[in-house]
């Protein structure tokens, strides 16, 4: 069976799906999970990984573990992170409150354009330059996932496989936060924590005794605790910091108002295309996250608008629309190639992506990494169906988006006003509720709460935390690979430089650890 | 708390992480897994368990060096007193609520049993409304109360019901439309 007749079955997968009020529940789910997940970013202090963290867990209980359950779970999922991408820019145009990194630099404009009287205007060229960078990252996910996991999968064996992994992992380590070593500190933390309790020996090894540490600790309290909890807890210091200095954590009010006509959208394409190849660049390289991307976005388009700039037209950084159109668009075309190094070689690029790969290693159906695109030479695989399914659901996502996004983003900017002293505390218990309804144990429960106190020992040291969940992900599968490297070369114990391309790919590692950590030692 | 206040913990954080892999090589890997770096099973050499967290803790040992080396800041801690503090509140509050997720819904049975004289267990009444909700939502509002207090340093009579209401809702959400899902601690009991 060739490519298109699996095409054509990931796209009958996901509407032979049962019909809720005369529409397939996969797309009901991607629905829902757009619109919870506007309604996510839209609120200051929550963000899309903290709304699939709490999803995730539920859709299990509610749809199951079988490969019939992938579908609707990454539906909802995808709509979650395409949705709180979009949604991040309405607090930070209508309240200068950016609620993540990534959306700083959608204040510069955004909040100026306010201030006139043009937030409606604002958040329409948010809307149009976000669901654009999107959709141009995801055409490019579709047409490059593919490919590069078949290159893959013909030229790398184990050995290269396990060098390729250890790259990624120094990559991560390298350009994530402010120092290499913190960052290979934090990558040492994640593989110890994911070889506890696991390994080939009858006895299970690093439990100290105890049982339920035999199997290792329940990954979704690793992954929930370390990135949510851990959060959550470091926002409340700074709320709590906030207070006793201003006497008052602060609050905001609202105002929309304003047009974006269809010449004014044509006249924001020169800008939003060159930030949604930067995003999408940016975003097929693991680790490197959607900050970066905004910031370049931005950088691009504020050369570009004044070297063109009229007299009249406000400056960038005081209220030019063009600014918002150039961010938006370079921070949300990250989102749809962070699949890329997901489905064809399995490493999570950022935070949502985690989630993507704990839903598709929790749910059967898909094991993603190169074999995922493996053509074969009889029957079909279902792998690459349900890939060509989640292909499938992103276009359905992008297509809600452009039709609702907007809408739906103006009618959720009261999110703000939700006091962050009731939000904080409230995402904490349902993370808590939704970890155990996953694993139904109060160590589950312990482990999360334990991991979110590591979060906030992380995060307050400036160590960072994305590399520590990233390589607790990728532990096994490195460890297992290693073993197959091992085995496959007749225990070699230089398995690792044991071919031209697994020599290079560990070359890589350490030029990446020397340059980075002798540019920042510079700096 | 701003994060530059911990820049000049980075001497102490790398000491403390060597300390910790140091200790873990010598002492925790050799008395906790039973296959050393290599082993040979069936006339084959296979990678054994303790290659990996070893590699682990001499890739943290290497990183924790360099950044007490590559430090350039004295060693200070001018926040560590009120960090200590933080964590010993969270650590405070997350044991209390979870004694009382755990322990409410047993005592109160315990307590009806006494005062009966009849002999009910938790277990068999955990799927009875209200019972099931009780250890949950009274878990629930303290957790919500004290990290909220934490916040703002402000603490009504009102808002108390508002986060028993939050607890009540969150407990309904997740319980009445799936039917497989159990509300801490009743998984447990």
């Amino acid at each position: 069976m060739g490519i298109a007749e699996h095409i054509l079955l990931g796209i009958q997968a996901v509407f032979s799906a049962p019909y809720i009020l005369g529409v397939p529940l996969n797309v009901v789910m991607v629905i829902c999970g757009l619109f919870f997940g506007i309604f996510i970013g839209a609120t200051p202090g929550l963000a899309g990984p903290m709304a699939m963290a709490i999803a995730l867990p539920i859709l299990i209980s509610v749809f199951g573990y079988e490969a019939s359950a992938l579908l609707p779970i990454l539906g909802f999922l995808l709509g979650i992170m395409k949705g709180a991408t979009l949604g991040g820019a309405v607090p930070a145009i209508l309240f200068n409150t950016p609620g993540t990194p990534d959306a700083l630099m959608t204040t510069y404009d955004g909040y100026p354009m306010t201030r006139r009287g043009e937030a409606k205007k604002a958040l329409k060229a948010a809307h149009f330059a976000s669901v654009s960078g999107d959709t141009i990252s995801d055409i490019v996910l579709i047409l490059c996932a593919p490919f590069l996991a078949v290159i893959v999968e013909a030229y790398l064996d184990f050995p290269e496989k396990a060098a390729l992994i250890i790259l990624s992992l120094t990559f991560i380590a390298a350009v994530m936060g402010k120092s290499v070593s913190k960052g290979l500190i934090a990558i040492g933390c994640g593989l110890f924590v994911a070889f506890i309790g696991d390994g080939e020996d009858f006895y299970p090894r690093l439990s100290l005794g105890i049982d339920a540490v035999g199997g290792g600790f329940p990954i979704a309290s690793v992954v929930l605790g370390s990135l949510i909890i851990g959060e959550v807890l470091y926002a409340m210091i700074e709320a709590r910091s906030q207070s006793q200095k201003t006497g008052q954590i602060k609050q905001i009010a609202l105002n929309i108002a304003g047009r974006l006509s269809l010449k004014q959208r044509v006249s924001l394409l020169p800008y939003i295309l060159p930030s949604a190849c930067i995003g999408t660049a940016i975003g097929a390289l693991p680790g490197i996250g959607s900050t970066l991307a905004a910031t370049l976005g931005y950088t691009n388009g504020k050369r570009r608008y004044h070297a063109r700039k009229r007299p009249d037209q406000p400056a960038f950084g005081q209220g030019a629309v063009e600014g918002v159109a150039s961010t938006e668009a370079a921070n949300s075309a990250v989102s749809g190639a962070n699949l890329i190094p997901v489905l064809s070689l399995g490493i999570p690029g950022n935070a949502a992506a985690i989630f993507l790969i704990l839903a598709m290693e929790t749910v059967d159906g898909l094991n993603p990494g190169p074999s995922v695109f493996r053509a074969p030479t009889e029957g079909f695989n279902s792998e690459m169906v349900m890939a060509f399914g989640l292909f499938t659901l992103m276009i359905l996502a992008n297509i809600t988006n452009w039709i609702f996004g907007g809408h739906v983003m103006q009618l959720m900017s009261v999110m703000v006003r939700v006091p962050r002293q009731i939000l904080l505390p409230t995402v904490l218990l349902v993370t808590i509720t939704s970890v155990y309804a996953q694993e139904t144990s109060l160590f589950a429960i312990i482990c999360l709460l334990g991991f979110g106190l590591f979060g906030l020992f992380m995060r307050l040291c400036a160590v960072p935390i994305l590399p520590f969940v990233i390589a607790y992900i990728l532990g096994s599968i490195l460890e297992r690979t290693a073993r197959q490297a091992f085995a496959s070369t007749g225990a070699d114990p230089y398995f690792l430089f044991s071919s031209p391309i697994s020599i290079l790919l560990m070359a890589a590692s350490a030029v990446i650890i020397l340059f980075f950590a002798r540019r920042r030692k510079n700096a | 708390m701003p994060r530059s206040n911990f820049q000049r913990t980075d001497f102490l954080l790398g000491a403390l992480f060597l300390f910790l892999a140091l200790v873990t090589l010598f002492v925790w890997i050799p008395l906790d897994i039973d296959t050393g770096l290599v082993e040979r099973v069936r006339r084959r050499n296979i990678i054994g368990d303790s290659l990996g967290p070893v590699a682990a803790m001499i890739l943290i040992g290497c990183a924790a060096f360099t950044l007490m080396r590559s430090s350039q800041n004295s060693p200070m801690v001018s926040e560590l007193r009120i960090t200590l503090m933080h964590f010993g509140f969270y650590v405070a509050v997350f044991t209390v609520t979870l004694l009382v997720m755990r322990l409410l819904g047993p005592w109160l049975i315990m307590a009806v049993d006494m005062g009966t004289q009849t002999e009910l267990s938790y277990r068999n009444l955990r799927n009875i409304w209200p019972l099931k909700y009780v250890g949950y939502v009274a878990g629930g509002t303290i957790l919500l109360s004290a990290l909220s207090h934490f916040m703002d340093q402000s603490v009504s009579l009102r808002r108390i019901f508002l986060f028993f209401a939050i607890s009540l809702g969150i407990a309904l959400f997740f319980d009445l439309p799936f039917e497989d899902i159990l509300l801490p601690p009743n998984g447990d009991v």
